[in-house]
């Protein structure tokens, strides 16, 4: 295994930008606003003052102090707010990706409905086609094959509808104190099983002092095992992809993400994601995988529980040395 | 020879109903259909029937407002809620309302006919003999 | 609490009854997915533990008809073979939790609790 594939293992440091809290910044930059505000100024009429009182020489020796002062302040400043408006846009466009992905998924789940009863009516047409066609004795195997394969993609429809409907579910979450391995420790048994056979290894680094949350505990295993089943599919398709004997690995891990949140990372040493696609990853639809081969909303479902779990999601990948995703969960009810 | 089941289909769509009362006549039930909740309720006061299949989103009166007052009108009839409105949580309140069973369109005629069979044996052993 | 178990393995159910009685939880025993809906119609129970594999009808369509009818039961499955898609499905059609067999009877008795648990403030919640 190349040592590139050690990043996507040591999971928790994922994207610096956003992977720290935006406020954080700002507090910073008070202390900072005092010295360009206060401690500059003083310091430049001091430099004026005090040339006026002295040598030549020794004034033009200060003017040049004061210009470098100021200048480097102005720098500074100019920097800092730089730096605030890119945050500032950063959790705008933050907000956008998930206020875009809740009016995503609504349309769909709306759409699965309105589609549902159209197919409902070319099932039957096609029952009561084959049953005309039958009691008239003229019933050859090809039309027999045709309205089967009609009734085979009303079947395939229907799948991706139930699955959008995932969607819709209103249910108000309930949240019970568990620690964050054992809520996720389950799923992680279950996929091992069928990982091995799969010559997939799972590994745990679980956080020795996870800390316990108030969470709706299945609706997490739901995620958990979403994320779970992506992971497989994914080296299932580096597997495909490559013809040597694939060895690939999941690395599943519980950590704190930051104060007052603690996060769950699913890595895999797949293919990864194209740097193109890691924004549209949690759109419903979006897939990679082939026509007829997942329907591309395991993820964005995993998405939208995450949000109705009050946490929220990030992916990190290296084209061609894995993807790692993350669930953020705040840490409400922790017990000290 | 028993009697045949008697099934009244309630939807908005015209050509699902009227496909759906050919099928169910083809395999030897009879059937009629009514377009909305109103029609169902005007429908069944005429008439009895031993199985209604609802569905739940109706222009008009809807099958979650109909639902109660056809259980009032005829409580020995078994109803199918069958829809395209696929939600749990909408399953479970047509369910707590007094449905047999909640079936989800598009329902390939098999299970839609076994639906109506166990719901018409449902109706049957609860009826007194 | 009322506990329901759900297997057609008639040993597994036997000592599980035992098992459950000996901790002084109410448990019933159902044979197979038909006769848990049967008993879930004529009495309300909390939890369920359900099989994933039985003849007939199978766990995965056993408990998609306890969530349509009895929304508010919490149901924990056991299967002996770990399926990550059948795990998957159980989990989003509203399943507490889908656990591998052989379970530590402690460690079910403990998520037997926690989904005990769920169920009370379910019921708290729609109240």
């Amino acid at each position: 295994m190349s040592g590139n594939s050690s990043t996507s293992r040591k999971t928790p440091d994922p994207v610096p930008a956003s992977g720290t809290s935006p406020p954080l910044g700002d507090k910073r930059a008070v202390p900072g606003l005092a010295l360009y505000t206060v401690l500059v100024p003083v310091l430049a009429g001091a430099a004026v003052l005090t040339a006026a009182a002295c040598a030549p020489a020794m004034g033009v020796f200060l003017a040049v102090l004061t210009l470098a002062l100021t200048a480097w302040s102005a720098r500074r400043l100019a920097g800092l707010a730089g730096r605030a408006e890119g945050e500032r846009c950063l959790l705008t466009a933050k907000l956008m990706q998930s206020q875009k992905l809740a009016a995503v998924g609504e349309l769909s789940s709306g759409i699965a409905h309105e589609i549902n009863n159209p197919l409902a009516i070319i099932s039957q047409e096609a029952e009561l086609c084959g049953a005309l066609v039958e009691a008239k004795g003229a019933m050859d195997p090809e039309l027999a094959d045709c309205l089967a394969e009609i009734a085979r993609q009303v079947a395939r429809g229907r799948d991706i509808t139930r699955r959008l409907l995932d969607f819709s579910r209103k249910m108000e979450p309930v949240t019970q104190l568990e620690s964050l391995d054992r809520a996720v420790e389950d799923m992680v048994v279950l996929v091992e099983k069928e990982a091995r056979l799969r010559n997939v290894n799972v590994i745990r680094r679980y956080d020795p002092d996870a800390p316990r949350l108030l969470i709706d505990v299945p609706l997490l295993r739901q995620a958990v095992i979403n994320l779970l089943t992506n992971a497989l599919d994914a080296l299932e398709e580096k597997d495909q992809a490559g013809g040597e004997e694939a060895h690939g690995t999941i690395v599943v891990s519980t950590w704190r993400s930051g104060p007052g949140e603690a996060a769950i990372t699913v890595a895999d040493d797949g293919p990864g994601v194209a740097r193109e696609n890691l924004a549209r990853v949690f759109h419903p639809f979006f897939t990679t995988k082939p026509p007829g081969k997942g329907t591309g909303l395991g993820l964005s479902i995993t998405h939208n529980i995450v949000e109705r779990m009050g946490g929220r999601m990030e992916v990190v990948s290296e084209p061609g040395q894995g993807a790692a995703f993350t669930i953020h969960l705040p840490l409400k009810g922790e017990t000290p | 020879m028993s009697e045949p089941i008697r099934v009244l289909i309630v939807d908005d769509e015209e050509r699902f109903r009227s496909t759906l009362v050919k099928l169910l006549a083809s395999r030897g039930m009879t059937a009629a259909a009514a377009g909305s909740g109103e029609e169902a309720l005007e429908v069944l006061a005429r008439e009895p029937f031993d199985v209604i299949l609802l569905d739940v989103r109706m222009p008009g009166m809807g099958g979650m407002k109909a639902l109660p007052r056809i259980k009032e009108l005829r409580p020995e009839a078994e109803v199918l809620a069958l829809t395209g409105h696929a939600s749990v949580d909408i399953a479970s309140e047509m369910i707590a309302k007094g449905a047999a069973d909640y079936l989800l369109k598009p329902c390939p005629l098999d299970e839609l006919l076994d639906g109506i069979r166990a719901a018409f044996d449902r109706g049957r052993a609860r009826k007194p003999q | 609490m009322k506990l329901l178990l759900i297997d057609d393995e008639r040993d597994f159910i036997e000592t599980m009854e035992k098992r459950f009685k000996f901790r002084k939880i109410d448990v019933t025993a159902a044979g197979s997915g038909a006769q848990a809906l049967e008993i879930l119609g004529r009495e309300e129970f909390d939890v369920a533990i359900l099989d994933v594999r039985m003849p007939g009808m199978d766990g995965l369509d056993t408990l998609k008809e306890i969530k349509k009818r009895h929304p508010l039961m919490e149901v924990i499955m056991l299967t002996g073979h770990g399926s990550v898609e059948s795990g998957a499905r159980g989990m989003s059609l509203g399943a507490y939790d889908y656990v591998l067999k052989p379970v530590d009877f402690s460690v079910l008795l403990d998520k037997v609790e926690m989904a005990y648990e769920r169920k009370l403030l379910n019921v708290a919640k729609n109240a």
